[in-house]
């Protein structure tokens, strides 16, 4: 008999279908729940959950990166106070924190007005005019925390749920609970637009999880997955390679399985370059912009003449392709701008204009295209950085890291639209009003998939571990009820 | 403000203070008082039991519990009663106007729980617990606190016992036992009605013994030769032959690798390097080959810097030192703000690596809390923390270390000759007595600002430990006469030195290292072989002055953190000065670099000599400058020394010139014998031992109780003897690790090599012997273990002798094809029913393919080869791309930098280096084939190895065939691969336009061939 925990609180590795049979306490009943939760079971493949934990509200993930961190009171959280005690020295006004380069300047205004936008009438400053557009989609948290004032534990900590380096990423968690709906395509996939987050790949890691669930950095317009092109002169002369391969195969897991039982991890290796083989075409397919319409591409900023929105424009424009077909967790990093990173200690207006005219339009065009086309329903998209920034000067005209509060939204599957949530003090440096985690954020994300973030759990190191640690509380007041 | 339980040994209570002592006094106020009892309804009190009463439970008691200790604020949610005492806490029936429900909302300056806001649901249960007037029965406790009972836990789990050797098992079939090991597994086949599977052929068990014990495949002449091998036992002596390789050392260190999650960088934001780690592995390397026995293997990697006396190579370097790299390769942050956090999320690492890989225990679980499961405290985890913190980190110059420091001894030597026969003499010359009695200081005595003296060198016999990285420094007395120069015969500079202090010999300025150095700025002194460190102590001044002379690198190390490029310490702890020859108290101010030292940061200092002699006389924590009152006999003698009133024709005198310039002399001699270049490695220097306390919830902000160094408790008992203040007791914590009572080390080790030999450990966890691990399938599995791990010691810890008592068994030689009944009866094969087949590692696949094409370069050891990088490979800290074959090298030297891992392995479940990994996963997934498909090194390879086959010009076109898949499989081909490949290759040809039967060396075919069999599965999974 195999280990009963491999039904109940986890499994250690992929099984494969035969296995999954084997192991008589699932059996078919299993399969078939499991099968219930993909549109087309016969493109799944699983994951851990067999049957929801409850409905889900949405099916799919895109995650738009703010890497560095944008300052909340630049971009959804405005703070009048800032005009009124500007030039001021801050720790007159209140307890100020250690900050990571200890240059603290005065209180510093937001270069930027706010507008009020759609029914709502959430206000959003000069540096998103087009995210200003579908406003009426977004609930906005503005009082989210981080626990670390430097990138790369933030960084860690936004992606993970851990500070630390190697523990499974939020996409990894996604697609080992769900599965994917195609499995010709990686289940959770990085668009990097040029910037790789500080940390690194290990953002996107699989960490414990088994390889399976490991982000696919994908780069748009170009060969798009490592090692997914082949590199023979012709289809035919690779064809018959795997012909060849495939025969020897065969013979061989025979000669093995003489009289006995044929070997499992020998037929499901056999199975897996099939399927590596076809994602050769399936990737291709899937990066080709070109059955896209000129109005769509037009939409999305791939005219733009600022080459930086071009390319986050085609991330995004992936991002949906990708969620059409059935990819469950979409990462966006952001294109170089020149400067810096949303992490300016420097030269706020300059930097922060930068990397907007990059993304703003592109992602209003996404929410746009998803509603248009029926996706948006079945998709929560998620915008955040690491942290916030604060709300005096770094120098003169920079602003230090802030993970005390910070800004970031939800559109989408499940989420109540046009939305304010929880408040930072006058000058939006600290939370005063449901104050959440990143712990708070992934419980949400994993609840809106229909996954109850406390027991999704995989047995490492002597704990049943999760993304939330043992942290965490679906934040209520985004769910549209 | 911090309230502290009383922590009994084994009975202990989890609590946790809260940090808002505040609400102390908020809720003993009178006032609101609390309703009279309320009657209970039957649905009321239902209400209370499974609503309520779990939620304070859950959320509350840990702090607010009379029985766990003292409550916070004076609260207690232990029983009605006890909630009552506490008035002003709620208002029956009125939830808006009650502080429970106001701070449970955060809607007050108290906000409860601390750690983050309750969910809606629960503030929901509360507020109506409330409304409905506070119903609670009567009925005594609701905190039904936790309690952590050791005793207990020890002995209800199997692994906390002693091993013993018990009765080997009858079996019915003796026949098929080669030892012991077989009549175990075999009794446990019988008993369940199965039969072992037959032994595979020698061919087959030739590649796997090759394949698992030295990670290559076999030369086919090996193979050629030990199936001719008409002898009794041909395959003991192969085996016998593969663990006398190098490159069994090589495989199996890749193995210890995993488990030590060695890194080369320290990943994070710029990835910066662990330099020289690669010295550690090598070491590994050679501790195989060597088979070195565990005993000491483990132990040097504990203390190797404490051993006497330590292991030398042949050509004099030390060897045990280069263990203790075995702490050091985790990751590191380059600025963390708040520094005593990341100092505890280090040590953590080091804690929870350490537990797993000799003791297969998640002592890292009782870091926040004592262990939820297993009988290990959050006291035992902050003892053995306790040890790390005591440690520090240099760079070892390893080459030269004992030789120089026999060297400085003899130097030290020569001056206490030279003193003790001239300092009488000058007394006489001079008038001057000596006052040997050492010149304390008691503080500024002017002052009242209070200092810690962290080192003080001045006071002769009972000056500050010498803590070296090498022996650069030695302790000089005052009084010491100065030889200004070797040469030294100017009578008139004749002088003593006025303060006693530690010096470093101009000679040791001149030492190079020829690896690479620290991170800049602090490795733009050559560092290595030049450090003096001071003991660790917790300070709160912020301000470190030091009474130094000469040029030197002062580093003052704050809570462990080594300095990166500058920040988050925005440098000022690290200074260069020069005094010109003269002493000086140099300040350094800490401030601006950390805020909050008030709350106490653990502090030492680190000198090295930058040029010529350096000399360190004190170094103290203190707001303002010392004040100290030097010897006055040294400047008296030097006054008369230099007053030009001797004459130094006399008798007397120039036999004193005579002996200064013989002394001088003989220094000279004795230093030409230093050898001043060597190479080095990241190892730990030992210094005196430090506590640390028990943080409560893992957090450096909440610090609890000391507690004290020492060994767990569930294996050492809770009186333990105290551990030394002169060092960390890292020797001592090898001594309990590898005292034969500790039931788990031997037993971790041997499962380690099971779970290596058959992919599966007789306990699955490998790191995890605890109660969230799997334990042995059935007792039959745990006697065999047990058997194994009492047998290792015997055998003095020889883990050649454990591999091949186990491969040689008929157990290990058993085929892969399990019978249909053994598949329906154990489809996991926990029973060993048949050699489970195997997918081999990353690392083994990457070189085989080497191996097979002939670009395999075999050298044993040497720096790592830079990773290969694709577009893939983004990110801060990116180097420079290394060679697409990595230079031919085996893949266990390729560079693991943490943040640019590389891809082929990756691929193959290369473990994240970040924690003991002991069990890799092995997963199957597209990623590998597209590799073996498309990646360029396979290509490249697929191609040299058509090239070599071709070259030898001599060979038809069925023996290439035929070699091609000896060397691949270990076989030759059939009559129908034969055909197959024969045809393959002619249509290949003629896809790349060529024609096979005019030019049978066509090579694209024949690279095309190659590349089709590594895509096969026969190539990557052992049989």
């Amino acid at each position: 008999m195999p280990p009963i925990h491999h039904c109940h609180r986890y499994r250690p590795l992929p099984l494969s279908r035969r296995g999954l049979l084997q192991q008589a306490s699932c059996g078919f009943g299993g399969i078939a729940a499991a099968a219930l939760l993909h549109r087309d079971a016969a493109r799944a493949s699983f994951g851990v959950v067999d049957t929801l934990h409850h409905p889900a509200r949405a099916t799919s993930i895109i995650f738009l990166y703010m890497d560095g961190g944008v300052s909340q009171v630049d971009s959804f959280d405005p703070k009048p106070r800032l005009a009124q005690d500007a030039g001021k020295d801050p720790h007159s006004l209140f307890k100020v924190d250690a900050t990571q380069f200890n240059k603290i300047g005065t209180v510093l205004p937001s270069p930027w007005a706010f507008k009020r936008y759609g029914e709502s009438g959430i206000p959003v400053s000069d540096l998103f005019p087009h995210i200003g557009g579908v406003v009426d989609e977004l609930a906005v948290i503005r009082s989210m925390t981080s626990e670390f004032p430097e990138h790369t534990n933030a960084n860690y900590f936004l992606h993970t749920g851990s500070g630390l380096q190697g523990r499974p990423s939020m996409g990894a968690w996604t697609t080992y609970g769900l599965g994917t709906e195609n499995k010709e395509l990686p289940g959770y996939m990085v668009l990097n637009g040029g910037l790789i987050p500080p940390g690194g790949l290990d953002n996107f890691t699989n960490g414990f999880l088994p390889a399976t669930y490991q982000g696919s950095v994908v780069k748009p317009n170009a060969v798009g997955l490592a090692n997914v092109q082949p590199q023979e002169q012709t289809v035919a002369h690779q064809a018959a390679k795997l012909d060849l391969t495939r025969r020897l195969d065969r013979a061989f897991a025979q000669r093995l399985a003489g009289e006995g039982s044929p070997s499992d991890a020998i037929d499901s290796a056999i199975a897996n370059q099939e399927l590596a083989y076809r994602m050769q075409t399936e990737v291709p397919d899937l990066l080709r912009l070109a059955d896209e319409s000129v109005a769509t591409k037009r939409a999305y900023g791939l005219e733009s003449d600022y080459k930086p929105t071009q390319i986050f424009g085609a991330e995004c424009l992936l991002a949906r392709r990708m969620v059409e077909r059935g990819v469950r967790f979409v990462e966006l990093t952001c294109p170089k701008v020149g400067g810096d990173r949303w992490d300016q200690h420097g030269n706020l207006k300059q930097g922060h204009e930068n990397n907007a005219r990059a993304v703003d339009q592109p992602i209003a065009a996404l929410i746009d295209d998803l509603r248009q086309r029926g996706l948006l329903d079945s998709t929560l998209v998620v915008w955040s950085g690491e942290f916030g920034r604060t709300p005096f000067a770094q120098g003169t005209n920079g602003r230090d890291h802030n993970p005390q509060a910070f800004s970031l939204w939800l559109a989408g599957g499940g989420v109540k639209g046009g939305t304010i949530v929880g408040a930072t003090d006058d000058y939006g440096y600290r939370v005063v009003e449901k104050k959440f985690m990143i712990h708070d954020l992934h419980a949400t994300m994993l609840h809106l998939l229909g996954i109850d973030h406390e027991r999704l759990t995989y047995r490492f190191s002597g704990r049943d571990m999760r993304l939330t640690d043992v942290h965490g509380h679906v934040i209520q007041e985004v769910l549209n009820s | 403000m911090m309230v502290m339980p009383e922590l009994t040994s084994t009975n202990r209570v989890m609590i946790i203070p809260s940090l808002l002592g505040g609400l102390a006094a908020v809720f003993l106020l009178p006032g609101l008082g609390l309703a009279a009892t309320p009657t209970l309804t039957a649905e009321d009190a239902a209400f209370f039991e499974t609503e309520v009463r779990p939620l304070l439970v859950a959320h509350c008691s840990d702090c607010h519990s009379a029985e766990a200790g003292d409550p916070e604020g004076g609260l207690s949610f232990d029983s009605r009663a006890d909630f009552l005492a506490a008035e002003g806490v709620a208002v029956a029936g009125q939830p808006d106007e009650s502080l429970l429900v106001k701070v449970v909302r955060y809607d007050s300056d108290q906000q409860m729980p601390p750690d983050g806001k309750l969910p809606d649901v629960v503030i929901a249960t509360i507020e109506e617990w409330v409304r409905r007037g506070l119903p609670w029965p009567d009925d005594g406790k609701v905190a039904r606190v936790e309690t952590f009972d050791l005793a207990a836990r020890k002995a209800e789990h199997w692994c906390w016992h002693r091993p013993e050797r018990c009765d080997v098992p009858s079996v019915a079939d003796t026949g098929w036992c080669r030892n012991d090991i077989d009549r175990f597994v075999l009794t446990r086949l019988e008993a369940a009605g199965l039969e072992p599977a037959p032994a595979a052929d020698l061919a087959v068990l030739v590649r796997r013994a090759s394949e698992i014990l030295t990670g290559l495949s076999p030369e086919p002449a090996d193979v050629a030769r030990v199936l001719a091998d008409s002898r009794p036992q041909a395959f003991e002596r192969y085996v016998d032959d593969l663990l006398a390789s190098p490159h069994y050392g090589e495989r199996f260190a890749r193995h210890w690798l995993d488990v030590a999650r060695y890194g080369e960088t320290r990943g994070h934001e710029f990835d910066y390097l662990i330099p020289n780690a690669w010295q550690y592995r090598d070491w590994v390397v050679r501790a195989f080959n060597a088979d070195l026995p565990y005993d000491q293997f483990v132990r040097e990697q504990l203390a190797g810097d404490l051993v006497e006396p330590p292991r030398l190579a042949a050509s004099g370097a030390n060897e045990s030192v280069l263990g203790t790299g075995f702490w050091l390769l985790g990751e590191a942050v380059h600025g963390p703000v708040d520094i005593k956090q990341d100092e505890a999320d280090r040590i953590d690492n080091q804690v929870d690596t350490f537990g797993k890989a000799f003791l297969g225990l998640a002592i890292g679980c009782a870091r926040c809390h004592d262990h939820k499961f297993d009988a290990i405290s959050a006291a035992d985890y902050y003892a053995i923390a306790g040890m790390v913190m005591s440690s520090s980190y240099r760079q070892v110059p390893f080459e030269t270390l004992e030789l120089n420091r026999r060297v400085a001894a003899r130097l030290a030597q020569a001056d206490a000759a030279l003193r003790q026969h001239l300092l009488p003499q000058f007394e006489l010359l001079t008038g001057v007595r000596v006052d040997a009695s050492p010149v304390g200081h008691d503080g500024n005595e002017s002052s009242t600002v209070t200092e810690t003296v962290l080192a003080d060198y001045t006071r002769g016999e009972q000056a500050t430990g010498l803590i070296c990285d090498a022996a650069a420094w030695e302790t000089v007395p005052a009084g010491q006469p100065v030889l200004t120069t070797d040469n030294a015969t100017d009578a008139g500079a004749l002088s003593v030195e006025p303060l006693g202090h530690a010096r470093s010999d101009a000679i040791w300025a001149t030492s190079r290292s020829t690896a690479e150095r620290d991170t800049k700025p602090l490795g733009v002194v050559d560092r290595a072989g030049r450090v003096l460190r001071t003991p660790k102590q917790r300070i709160t001044e912020g301000v470190v002055w030091h009474r130094v002379r000469g040029h030197l690198q002062i580093f003052t190390v704050i809570d462990s953190h080594l300095l990166f490029q500058g920040g988050p310490l925005h440098g000022g702890n690290l200074r260069t000065v020069d005094t010109k020859g003269q002493w000086q108290w140099v300040k350094q101010d800490l401030h601006k670099d950390i805020k909050d030292w008030a709350t106490g940061h653990v502090v030492h200092v680190e000198y090295a000599a930058i040029e010529g002699e350096a000399s360190v006389a004190e170094t103290v924590a203190s707001l303002e400058q010392p004040t100290r009152t030097d010897p006055t006999w040294p400047a008296a003698m030097n006054a008369v020394l230099a007053g030009g009133t001797i004459d130094w024709e006399t008798p007397s005198a120039a036999a004193i010139r005579a002996c200064i310039s013989e002394a001088a002399a003989k220094r000279h001699a004795i230093r030409a014998e230093a050898r001043l270049v060597s190479a080095t490695a990241p190892a730990l220097l030992d210094g005196n031992g430090i506590d640390q306390y028990v943080l409560l919830k893992g957090s450096a902000a909440r610090p609890g109780e000391l507690s004290p160094r020492r060994f767990l408790e569930a294996i050492d008992g809770a009186d333990q003897p105290a551990w030394p203040d002169h060092s960390s007791g890292r020797l001592e914590l090898a001594d309990r690790v590898l005292d034969p009572a500790n039931p788990l080390t031997s037993r971790v080790l041997v499962n380690r090599m099971w779970h290596h030999l058959f992919g599966r450990g007789l306990v699955p966890t490998t790191d995890n012997f605890g109660k969230l691990g799997e334990p042995p399938a059935d007792p039959q599995a745990q006697a065999l273990l047990d058997q194994l791990a009492v047998r290792f010691i015997e055998e003095g810890w020889s883990i050649k002798k454990l591999i091949r008592q186990i491969v040689t068994s008929s157990t290990w030689r058993m085929n892969s094809t399990p019978s249909l009944a053994a598949t329906a009866r154990d489809p996991l094969n926990e029973l060993l029913h048949h050699y489970p087949v195997r997918r081999l590692e990353g690392e083994a696949i990457r070189d085989k393919i080497l191996a097979v094409s002939g670009r395999l370069d075999r050298t044993v050891g040497g720096p790592s080869v830079e990773v290969f990088l694709t577009d893939f490979h983004e990110g801060r800290g990116r180097p420079k791309s290394g060679p697409l074959d990595g230079n031919g090298r085996r893949s266990l030297y390729t560079k693991i930098r943490r943040n640019f891992l590389p891809s082929f392995l990756l691929a193959f479940d290369l473990p994240v280096p970040f924690q003991a990994m002991g069990r890799r996963n092995v997963t199957n997934v597209p990623a590998q084939a597209l590799t073996l498909m498309n990646d360029p090194f396979v290509r490249e390879q697929a191609g040299v190895w058509a090239r070599r086959l071709l070259a030898e010009t001599s060979l038809s076109t069925e023996a290439r065939i035929d070699q091609m898949y000896r060397e691949a499989f270990t076989r030759p081909p059939t009559a129908d691969e034969q055909a197959v490949a024969l045809e393959f290759l002619a249509s290949q040809a003629e896809r790349h336009g060529a024609d096979f039967g005019a030019d049978p060396t066509n090579e694209a075919a024949w690279a095309d061939l190659a590349h089709a069999l590594f895509n096969t599965k026969e190539f990557i999974f052992v049989p």
